[in-house]
């Protein structure tokens, strides 16, 4: 399958501030993307670049093989944005709709059919004909969705999506997210909640002031090289030091073993001895929270912890490898 | 005071009987600074709305250009085209020089760069997410600018209402270009001057009294479509 976006070198500076710093990143289309990352981590801006309202400061994006330098009708046309905060212009909801299908140029034929159609959807039939300043934070940003469903973009930009929204909607909305996926269409959101990201997307990445990595952003430490390793402060851990420069650190907490005891024929660099403080159910994993210095976040099955037989309190050795450290 | 409530009594009268010298002034001046305010809208509002809009070099400066010309003295814009539409100047074969025309244009000159630093102002005050938004759905430039108008309209006619208070009571330019000819350019403000300066102050008087009510009329709507704004 072919890429709808390639990204080389892409840089966002604000002023002096490096916002956003990704060397390389290809999405496949058709693929759901989870960006996940603190706020401030720079997923707004990522999306921005991305929707191709904000031309990166250096590096090159290309949207379907073809350079973005100077966009044309026909990328905006594949892609729809719906932003953290949507805004719907004075007029109706309906209006609003109307709006978007004339400028994307769609004959105005076909504009009752697929209002209706974009309006279901996101169940808001009932509302097209409200003023949109009177609608609720949810109204708006579903409103602002059947915006964007209504001209059928190929890729879907989709900024905190499930702020504001009830269960009931958010339900509908993951709903949507995985039936655009099996239409074969890019739907890339931006959330906080792990969870809905694994359950939802084929691919996950995580931001962390502007750097990009695909290991979960759980157990991130902050700290630089010295030697060999990864001094915390409190703790030093072996990690691949191709990049030196290095601020921060996170280990995907799959990526983790615990045993009872340590584990001297293992391949595994890091061995540190710590203490169980958290077991708790997620999904169906279990995490558990280990206190070796720093906070260590572990996700194993309901079958090993049955088999370890944890309890809080226990003394845990958590072993992981060199490569198992993300840098960032 | 008895001269001054005498000529308020007869300038009353005048307005009241529907002089028919009155009514020509007041016609002639209103058509003129009305022509005057919708040419430079016509071309004021779209270029602030661009101007606001979009980064491009110079931009800083040609701010600070409509904010100097902003303050531009009426005579000197008199002065200028005076030179440009004289039998001696550039424009002269047009024939302009002493025809309403040549109002037209000194007042739309006159009011361009009110009119349009007001449209930089209302753009720049509408909400930050619409540029963004008009972007992201598709909108060409064309369709950016008229969805931009459309939201800051109401600023826009305050912009336009604005400029034409202004061309209104303008009287620099319009004695200098138009020469004040009874029935052809004579405007309410050339009038006044001209019959003061005859002695008729009840003439003046009364178009001075039309004047102010214009001027009440622009103020009272202007403050109505402030507060639909807010």
């Amino acid at each position: 399958m072919s890429d709808c976006y390639r990204l080389t070198g892409v840089k966002m500076f604000f002023g002096a501030q490096c916002a956003l710093d990704i060397p390389a990143l290809n999405i496949e289309h058709g693929q759901t993307l989870a960006i996940l990352g603190q706020n401030g981590a720079g997923k707004s801006t990522l999306l921005s670049i991305l929707a191709l309202l904000s031309k990166p400061s250096n590096g090159e994006l290309l949207l379907f093989s073809e350079s973005t330098h100077k966009v044309t009708r026909r990328q905006r046309q594949r892609i729809g944005l719906v932003a953290q905060q949507p805004y719907l212009l004075p007029g109706s909801v309906h209006d609003n709709i109307a709006l978007a299908l004339r400028c994307q140029h769609i004959a105005k034929s076909e504009h009752p059919v697929r209002i209706e159609q974009a309006l279901e959807v996101v169940n808001l039939t009932h509302l097209a004909d409200q003023d949109a300043a009177t609608l609720s934070g949810g109204e708006l940003k579903r409103a602002a969705l059947a915006r964007v469903l209504a001209y059928q973009p190929d890729i879907l930009l989709l900024d905190e999506p499930f702020s504001h929204l009830d269960s009931q909607h958010i339900r509908q909305l993951e709903n949507l997210i995985q039936n655009l996926s099996n239409e074969n269409r890019t739907v890339i959101f931006t959330t906080h909640d792990r969870m809905q990201a694994y359950a939802l997307a084929h691919r996950h990445i995580h931001l962390l002031n502007g750097r990009l990595s695909e290991t979960p952003l759980l157990n991130v430490f902050h700290g630089h090289f010295s030697d060999d390793c990864f001094d915390t402060g409190k703790l030093k851990l072996y990690a691949n030091p191709a990049q030196a420069d290095a601020r921060h650190i996170a280990i995907d907490p799959r990526e983790i073993i615990i045993s009872r005891h340590p584990d001297k024929d293992s391949s595994a660099r890091n061995q540190i001895q710590g203490r169980l403080t958290q077991i708790a159910e997620e999904g169906s994993e279990v995490r558990l929270r280990v206190d070796c210095g720093e906070a260590f976040q572990v996700i194993i099955s309901p079958q090993s912890l049955r088999q370890l037989q944890l309890h809080l309190g226990d003394s845990l050795w958590l072993s992981f490898k060199a490569s198992a450290v993300g840098l960032l | 005071m008895n001269y001054f409530a005498e000529s308020l009594l007869a300038a009353l009268q005048l307005l009241l009987n529907l002089d028919a010298d009155v009514w020509q002034v007041i016609i002639t001046s209103v058509f003129i600074s009305v022509t005057a305010a919708l040419l430079a809208a016509i071309l004021a509002v779209p270029a602030g709305v661009l101007m606001a809009v979009n980064s491009f070099p110079g931009k800083n400066s040609l701010q600070h250009l409509l904010n100097t010309l902003m303050a531009m003295p009426t005579v000197v814009i008199g002065l200028l085209l005076y030179g440009l539409l004289s039998r001696m100047g550039p424009l002269g074969e047009w024939g302009l020089l002493y025809t309403p025309t040549a109002i037209v244009m000194a007042q739309a000159i006159l009011i361009l760069p009110i009119m349009m630093n007001l449209t930089i102002t209302a753009v720049n005050g509408a909400d930050p997410r619409l540029l963004p938004t008009l972007k992201s759905l598709g909108a060409d430039r064309r369709q950016q600018t008229l969805q931009i108008m459309r939201t800051v309209r109401l600023a826009i006619v305050i912009a336009i209402i604005t400029g034409f208070g202004r061309a209104i009571g303008e009287v620099g330019a319009a004695m200098m270009l138009g020469g004040n000819i009874e029935g052809y350019t004579r405007t309410m403000t050339t009038a006044i001057a001209l019959e003061t300066s005859k002695g008729e102050f009840q003439l003046a008087l009364a178009l001075g009294i039309v004047l102010l009510l214009i001027a009440f009329l622009l103020n009272f709507t202007l403050s109505a479509l402030d507060k639909r704004i807010r």
